[in-house]
């Protein structure tokens, strides 16, 4: 215990000076995401607010962004038409001035700010006035091929599976009647699927764990010492995970702070379907229940990621080959998000691909969840790499 | 003291040679499998590139007029006499490729008789930054299929990566052991470390350029002639950048804002190490000031041609190129100038601290 403490006092200074390092600059680059994505449209909100239910505000939205754009495509196809027909054996022709000055009024600032608050209004309140609607209809679907025979036994599990999900989603859908602004609890799910500031975090902290102790015989040390190799192995891989915990539950926890200061707390309880492109997710959660559910996700895979870089850490011995072996595997989990399919997925924790629709695969003739598969594989690497650590260390001399 | 240096680095350090050259060619073989493996492919096929090319063969040293009447005679005929697909698809992208420079032609005259829009597409702010498209010289249709392919194939180069390793391995680890206090007791101390300095800054350039020319051979832009004649604003996307130069010019551009950031990222990593004497620290550092660039330039793109350390889209940093009135010309000379002025700063202070 002893022991224990020590480590943990020494590697909390820091753990405090990186997780408040990267933070700032997370929140920074989570509102220039925000700003690109949404733009500045300050009358939104008062907009939003004026619409009782999200089906009303669908349809408006929808008809005011398709009334904007067709006043637009008017100028357009009058202004493309006066230059096919003035053209000279290829060669366009020359708009008039008035012409010109029309087309830049239809492009101006705020021409395009109402076009972009209307436009992202639709976007945003389609999933809350379709999602019961494209459930109920997926549901159906699924009745329809029982009634019709379908045999194949793969396709019954899973239509079976999603039907008891998907009733108890309509169930949660149906009493809830609120508008909600979507804007940042949907940029906060694009950014926390496809940032890689965490990885950045949990590499700083772990890849010279060991490595830094034995380049420098400290390790050697430390083996003759009343708790040894093993003891010391264990506590120092427990506190590099804990490290990565707390890392990233108050990098997690600040930009959800963020979420709440810009939508309100009512937020928490919006459906996770009424999120952009989780219309059709099986989650019968909430948002509050969603950001518990992915940060779970995320913790695991960090806590897997950190565990292998420690024993990287431990394998190499020098400070310059863990910093490569480790980069090389936070590297290649970026990179697997190019891959299609569940592995792609597992590898790259891709929390959008696992919960937005059916993302089941098929083992053994049965529907399993990607995300079973992934938390299984994410706890059974990590175990694995944190009793190896503790295998090794007793085995590892320091580098000569 | 060259001699012993070079056989040093060659003798100790072959595996991190070997691992350098490795990683470089492995991530531009994977970026153009990558390339080559798209769904739906944005560039032309071989067949009919080459007959875009004998298009533009044919119609070399024409004006736009001229080059509009010769493709509609094409069109014509090819149409009538049941050409082959490609032929009518090399014709139809020519076309596409033509109207662009018109679009481009009549900003310009906008800007500088007052009329001569041929398009709905107009940019912005053409009113405001009238100097900007004024300033435009006349496009030609090139086929730009070997230039975008040179800025995807050098997107995400791993060049700040292998500084970094670099640095570590050749400076971080002697400050750490203490083989640098050794040294300033030497006499022969400032031969040493000039020509170490050398011997890195050759090094860096050496991976940098050898990249390049990869890149440009697996893009296929070296045989390219009609890039060194034809403005930037030639190619579709760069319709409206403020890059006032051929594409060939852009290219050297490219390259040597490359080469700079190289060398910089060089010069304030050898700082790093210097300073803090711990080759953990250092990596932290470096990697520290490589992921934050690296991010700035994704998410905030109007930094990015100044992210020296960033592993970024080329791309981005391309399209990024803002107009300067005061010099009525775009930020490329500015990014090379202030990159070379910190160089330039940073390597006397270094001298001098040495």
């Amino acid at each position: 215990m002893k022991l224990f403490t020590f480590i943990i006092k020494k590697a909390m200074k820091p753990t405090v000076i990186l997780t408040a390092g990267l933070l700032c600059a997370a929140l920074v680059f989570m509102c220039a995401s925000f700003n690109s994505s949404y733009g500045k449209a300050d009358d939104y909100k008062k907009i939003l607010s004026g619409f009782s239910t999200a089906k009303e505000g669908y349809e408006f939205s929808k008809g005011k962004s398709s009334m904007i754009s067709d006043t637009g495509n008017e100028i357009y196809a009058k202004a493309d038409k006066y230059i096919n027909s003035h053209n000279n054996g290829g060669v366009p022709g020359v708009l008039p001035n008035s012409m010109v000055d029309e087309l830049l009024e239809a492009r101006s600032a705020s021409y395009e700010n109402s076009k972009q608050i209307y436009t992202i209004m639709s976007k945003q309140l389609y999933s809350q006035a379709k999602s019961c609607e494209l459930i109920s209809e997926r549901v159906e679907g699924y009745s329809r091929n029982i009634r019709r025979g379908v045999k194949d036994e793969y396709s019954l599990k899973t239509a079976e599976l999603m039907t008891d999900d998907y009733t108890e989603v309509l169930h949660n859908e149906e009493s809830s009647d609120t508008v909600y602004d979507t804007r940042a609890a949907d940029n906060f799910t694009d950014f926390l699927s496809s940032e890689i500031i965490s990885y950045i975090g949990i590499f700083m902290l772990t890849f010279s764990v060991f490595s830094s102790e034995l380049q420098s015989r400290r390790f050697a040390s430390i083996r003759i010492s009343a708790y040894g190799a093993k003891k010391y192995a264990a506590a120092r891989s427990f506190t590099g995970l804990l490290q990565a915990a707390v890392f990233f539950t108050v990098f997690c926890f600040a930009l959800v702070l963020s979420v709440l200061i810009s939508s309100g707390s009512s937020i928490l309880s919006m459906p996770v379907q009424y999120l952009k492109g989780f219309e059709l997710s099986h989650l019968s959660l909430s948002f509050g229940g969603f950001i518990l559910y992915v940060y779970a996700i995320k913790l695991i895979h960090l806590l897997a990621l950190a565990a292998a870089s420690m024993l990287i850490s431990l394998i190499s011995g020098k400070v310059i080959v863990s910093a490569f072996g480790s980069g090389m595997i936070f590297a290649l989990c970026i990179a697997a998000g190019r891959l299609e399919g569940a592995a792609g997925q597992i590898l790259s924790c891709d929390i959008i691909g696992m919960s937005n629709d059916i993302n089941v695969i098929d083992l053994g003739g049965s529907p399993i969840r990607v995300i079973y598969i992934f938390t299984a594989a994410m706890i059974a690497f990590t175990l694995i790499s944190f009793l190896m650590i503790i295998l090794l260390s007793k085995r590892r001399r320091c580098y000569a | 003291m060259l001699k012993v240096q070079t056989e040093r680095l060659f003798k100790y350090h072959k595996v991190m040679i070997l691992v350098l050259i490795i990683m470089i060619a492995a991530s531009r073989l994977v970026a153009d499998r990558v390339m080559k493996s798209e769904s739906v492919s944005p560039y032309k096929s071989a067949a009919v590139s080459e007959r875009f090319d004998e298009l533009l063969e044919q119609s070399e040293g024409m004006t736009l007029e001229q080059c509009a009447q010769f493709i509609e005679t094409r069109q014509l005929s090819s149409l009538k006499g049941g050409a082959e697909q490609d032929e009518i698809t090399a014709v139809m992208l020519y076309r596409s490729e033509l109207q662009k420079c018109f679009e481009v032609r009549g900003y310009r005259n906008y800007c500088l008789y007052g009329k001569g829009i041929v398009s709905i597409d107009i940019p912005k702010d053409i009113n405001t930054n009238n100097e900007k498209y004024a300033g435009f010289a006349v496009p030609k249709v090139v086929n730009s299929d070997a230039f975008m392919k040179y800025l995807y194939l050098s997107s995400f180069s791993l060049i700040p990566v292998i500084i970094l390793l670099l640095t570590a391995v050749l400076r971080a680890d002697s400050y750490e052991k203490g083989v640098e206090r050794q040294i300033m007791l030497s006499a022969e101390r400032a031969g040493f470390h000039r020509v170490r300095e050398w011997i890195m800054i050759s090094e860096i350039t050496l991976v940098c350029a050898a990249e390049q020319l990869s890149l440009l051979i697996m893009s296929g832009t070296l045989g390219r002639n009609e890039y060194s004649s034809a403005p930037l604003q030639s190619v579709t996307g760069f319709t409206t950048s403020a890059f006032r130069g051929t594409i060939t010019q852009f290219i050297v551009f490219i390259i040597a804002r490359q080469l700079l950031s190289a060398v910089l990222c060089y010069q304030v990593f050898a700082i790093l190490a210097q300073k803090l004497c711990s080759v953990k620290r250092y990596i932290l550092a470096a990697f520290g000031i490589t992921a934050l660039m690296s991010l700035a330039s994704y998410y905030i793109p109007e930094l990015s041609p100044y992210m020296f350390a960033s592993i970024g889209k080329t791309e981005n940093m391309a399209y990024s190129l803002d107009y300067i009135s005061i010099i009525d010309g775009s930020e490329a000379p500015l990014v090379i100038i202030l990159m070379s002025s910190v160089i330039c700063g940073l390597i006397i202070w270094r001298r001098a601290e040495n």
